[in-house]
C-alpha cells in the first residue's frame, strides 16, 4: 500500500511527542513554567499586534504583588520599559509603539487600589492571593506600527536578551505569508517570519 | 594577454587530447554534485511539502486536546479525536461576524482503511493547499446526493475506483471492519485531483450522510429492522448532534489570535482552538533530527566528493609528467604550467555543476508527475535557493584550492628542472 509516504512518516514520528496546551482554557488552570514566555505577533500591512505572556518570574524574579519599596520600584521600571519598547522590531529598528497595555494576573498594591483589595476578603476562601506560592503572570499587549514592515522578512525581538531569566520564548506569527511558530533560546534575538 | 590566451589554447588542447579520461572523472564529478544538490533540494522541498499540507485555514478548532493531536487527526488523518464539538457550537460560530467561512468535519468512518470525512461544499469551496491552491475534481462532481462519495486521487488509484463505482462504508477505523453499511451503498460522483497531501487518502461524503447511515445503530451495531433504506433515508431530515472539528477562515487573518484565545475559552464548551501553520512548525521543529540527519548526509557526500576530486587530480597530474616535460622543453614557464593545471581543474568543476543542473532539472522535472501519481510527493521544479549556488559555487572554489596543490608541485619541480643548466638531470 502506498501512501503519502514522507509527510505521514516524519508526522508519525513526532505523534508520539505530547504537546502542551497552549492557550488558556475556560476550566483548566493555563500552564505556567518558569523560564518560559510566548510571543505573539500579529502583522497586517504596516502594524502589528504584539501579546506577551510570561510568568512574572521571568521578568521580575519574584511572583507576588510587590511588598518592598525597591520591588515596587522594579515593577514601575518594568511597566515602564515594557510600554514604551517594541516587542518586536525591523532590522532597521522603524517600530513605535502605538499604544500598550500592561496586565498582572495578583490584586494589585492594596494601597493603590484599596477597595479593590477590599473585595477579597468577601470570598469564602481566605487564602492571601499575593502570597509567595501563588503563580501570577504579567501580560503585554502592544500596537506598533512600523514603516515597510511588509517588506521585512527578520524581525526581531529584545525580550530574551532584556530578561535572562527568560530561556525559551515561543514565537508565534500571522502574516500575510501565512502563519508560523518558532522557539528563541537564550542569545537568539532575531526570527524570520514567512514560510 | 598573451599569455593567458596560450595558457587557454594549451588548457583547450590538453583537455581534448585526454578527453576519454577526463569525461570519466567529469561523470564521477556530475554524480556527486548532482547528488549534493539533489539532497540539499530535496530536504527543502520535503519541509515545503510538508508545510503546505493545509494553507489558507486561519484555525482548527476541536474538542479540548493538544495542537498536534488536533492537527495530525484534522489534517494527516493520523490518530483519533477523543471527543467531538456540539453542533449548537458550530452553529453560534457561524453567526461570529468576523469568521468567513467554516468547513465541519465529522469522522469516524472508513473505507477500506481510508478515512471517510464527512463535510459539506464549503471543503471544495475553501480548502486550500499548498500556496494556496484550491481542491479540483479531476472527474465528475462534488457530491449532491445523499449516497454520493467524492473520492481522493490516491484511493481512486490504489482501488481502481472510477465514477459511478458502488462503495460500501465500513463502521469505525480499521482495514477489515466487520460491521459494515452494505444496506446503503454510495455511488462515485467525483475524483478530486491529486494534491500531494493527505487529502488525496480520503473518501468524501455529505454530514447528513454519515447521520443517515447510523440511523439504527446501537454501539456500533446496526439494529435489524432498524436501519433505513436508501429510499426512506432520502426523505428525512438529518441534523447532526456533533461533529468532530471545524476548520475557520476569517475575514480579516489579524484577528485569529484574538478568536482563538476566545474560543479557548469558551464557557459553552471546553475547545482548543489552533493556529495550522503554527502547529506544523512546531510539528517540523519537533522533526529537526530527521532534517538534521539530512543535512549530515549532504556533509558527506561534500567530502567524498571532493577527497574523490582530490585523488583524481593527483592522478591526473601522474599521467602528465611527459606533458609537463615538453611544455617545459619548448619555454613554458613553470607558471604557466601551473596556471593549466588550476584552469584545468575549474574547468572541469564548472562543466561538472553545469551537468549536474541539467541533470538534476531533467530528473525532476521527469519524475515529478510520477512521484506525485505514485508516492503523493509533490516536488516541484523551482530556481535555486540562496544555500543551494553557495553550495554550487563551493564547488569550482574547492576544485581551485585543490588543484593549488599539484600545481604548486609542479612549478616548484619546473624550476628545479632547470633545462637551461649543464648539471640538470
Amino acid at each position: 500500500m502506498r501512501r503519502n509516504v514522507t509527510p505521514l512518516m516524519t508526522v508519525a514520528l513526532a505523534s508520539a511527542v505530547l504537546a502542551p496546551l497552549t492557550a488558556g482554557a475556560a476550566n483548566n488552570p493555563s500552564a505556567h513554567q518558569h523560564g518560559h514566555a510566548e510571543l505573539q505577533v500579529a502583522i497586517d500591512a504596516n502594524t502589528a499586534d504584539v501579546f506577551v505572556r510570561s510568568p512574572a518570574y521571568n521578568l521580575l524574579g519574584f511572583e507576588h504583588e510587590p511588598r518592598t519599596e525597591q520591588q515596587h520600584r522594579q515593577l514601575a521600571d518594568l511597566e515602564q520599559w515594557l510600554m514604551s519598547t517594541p516587542l518586536i522590531n525591523t532590522e532597521d529598528g522603524n517600530c513605535n509603539v502605538e499604544d500598550a497595555s500592561f496586565h498582572s494576573s495578583w490584586p494589585e498594591a492594596p494601597r493603590h487600589h484599596s477597595d479593590h483589595a477590599h473585595e477579597h476578603h468577601g470570598h469564602d476562601h481566605d487564602h492571601d492571593h499575593g502570597q509567595a506560592n501563588d503563580h501570577s503572570d504579567i501580560e503585554i499587549t502592544q500596537s506598533l506600527t512600523c514603516d515597510g514592515l511588509a517588506e521585512h522578512q527578520t524581525l526581531a525581538t529584545p525580550l530574551v536578551k532584556h530578561f535572562p531569566a527568560l530561556e525559551h520564548l515561543d514565537v508565534q506569527w500571522i502574516g500575510p505569508e501565512g502563519q508560523g511558530a518558532t522557539r528563541l533560546e537564550v542569545g537568539d534575538q532575531q526570527f524570520r517570519i514567512g514560510r | 594577454m598573451n599569455k593567458l590566451k596560450l595558457t587557454i589554447f594549451l588548457s583547450a588542447a590538453s583537455l581534448w587530447y585526454r578527453r576519454r579520461v577526463l569525461a570519466l572523472v567529469c561523470l564521477t564529478l556530475t554524480l556527486s554534485v548532482t547528488l549534493l544538490l539533489g539532497i540539499q533540494y530535496l530536504r527543502t522541498e520535503i519541509r515545503q511539502s510538508f508545510t503546505s499540507t493545509i494553507s489558507g485555514t486561519d484555525l482548527i478548532v476541536g474538542a479540548r486536546s493538544g495542537q498536534l493531536n488536533l492537527l495530525l487527526y484534522t489534517v494527516f488523518h493520523i490518530g483519533d479525536a477523543t471527543n467531538n464539538i456540539r453542533w449548537s457550537t458550530y452553529q453560534s460560530m457561524t453567526e461570529d461576524s468576523r469568521i468567513d467561512w467554516l468547513i465541519p468535519i465529522s469522522l469516524g468512518d472508513s473505507y477500506r482503511g481510508y478515512r471517510v470525512v464527512s463535510t459539506n461544499e464549503q471543503f471544495l469551496a475553501h480548502f486550500r493547499y499548498g500556496n494556496d491552491q484550491p481542491l479540483t475534481l479531476a472527474s465528475g462532481d462534488w457530491f449532491s446526493d445523499l449516497f454520493d462519495v467524492v473520492i481522493g486521487a490516491g484511493v481512486a488509484r490504489q482501488l481502481d475506483h472510477e465514477l459511478n463505482d458502488d462503495l460500501v462504508l465500513s463502521h469505525g477505523g480499521g482495514r477489515t471492519s466487520f460491521s459494515n453499511h452494505k444496506d446503503l451503498p454510495f455511488r462515485v460522483s467525483g475524483i478530486l485531483a491529486p494534491t500531494g497531501t493527505p487529502v488525496d487518502q480520503a473518501v468524501y461524503i455529505s454530514l447528513e450522510a454519515m447521520e443517515a447511515m447510523h440511523v439504527g445503530w446501537e454501539s456500533g451495531v446496526a439494529i435489524p429492522g432498524r436501519t433505513l433504506s436508501a429510499d426512506q433515508a432520502r426523505n428525512r431530515d438529518y441534523t447532526p448532534d456533533a461533529i468532530t472539528a471545524v476548520l475557520i477562515g476569517l475575514d480579516r487573518p489579524i484577528l485569529t489570535f484574538q478568536v482563538q484565545r476566545e474560543l479557548n475559552q469558551s464557557r459553552e464548551e471546553p475547545l482548543s482552538a489552533i493556529l495550522p501553520g503554527v502547529a506544523l512548525s512546531e510539528l517540523w521543529r519537533m522533526m529537526g533530527q530527521f532534517e538534521k540527519a539530512l543535512l549530515g548526509i549532504s556533509g558527506f557526500v561534500v567530502i567524498t566528493s571532493l577527497v574523490g576530486l582530490i585523488a583524481v587530480l593527483l592522478t591526473l597530474q601522474a599521467q602528465r609528467q611527459r606533458e609537463i616535460a615538453v611544455l617545459r622543453a619548448t619555454g613554458a614557464s613553470p607558471g604557466l604550467i601551473a596556471g593549466l593545471y588550476s584552469l584545468e581543474c575549474v574547468g572541469l568543476a564548472l562543466a561538472s555543476c553545469l551537468f549536474a543542473l541539467l541533470l538534476g532539472a531533467a530528473a525532476i522535472a521527469g519524475l515529478s508527475p510520477w512521484l506525485l501519481e505514485h508516492y503523493g510527493l509533490q516536488i516541484r521544479l523551482r530556481p535555486l535557493a540562496r544555500e543551494e549556488w553557495l553550495l554550487l559555487m563551493a564547488v569550482p572554489l574547492f576544485a581551485l584550492l585543490v588543484s593549488a596543490l599539484p600545481a604548486l608541485n609542479t612549478w616548484r619541480a619546473g624550476r628545479q628542472q632547470g633545462f637551461g643548466a649543464p648539471d640538470s638531470s
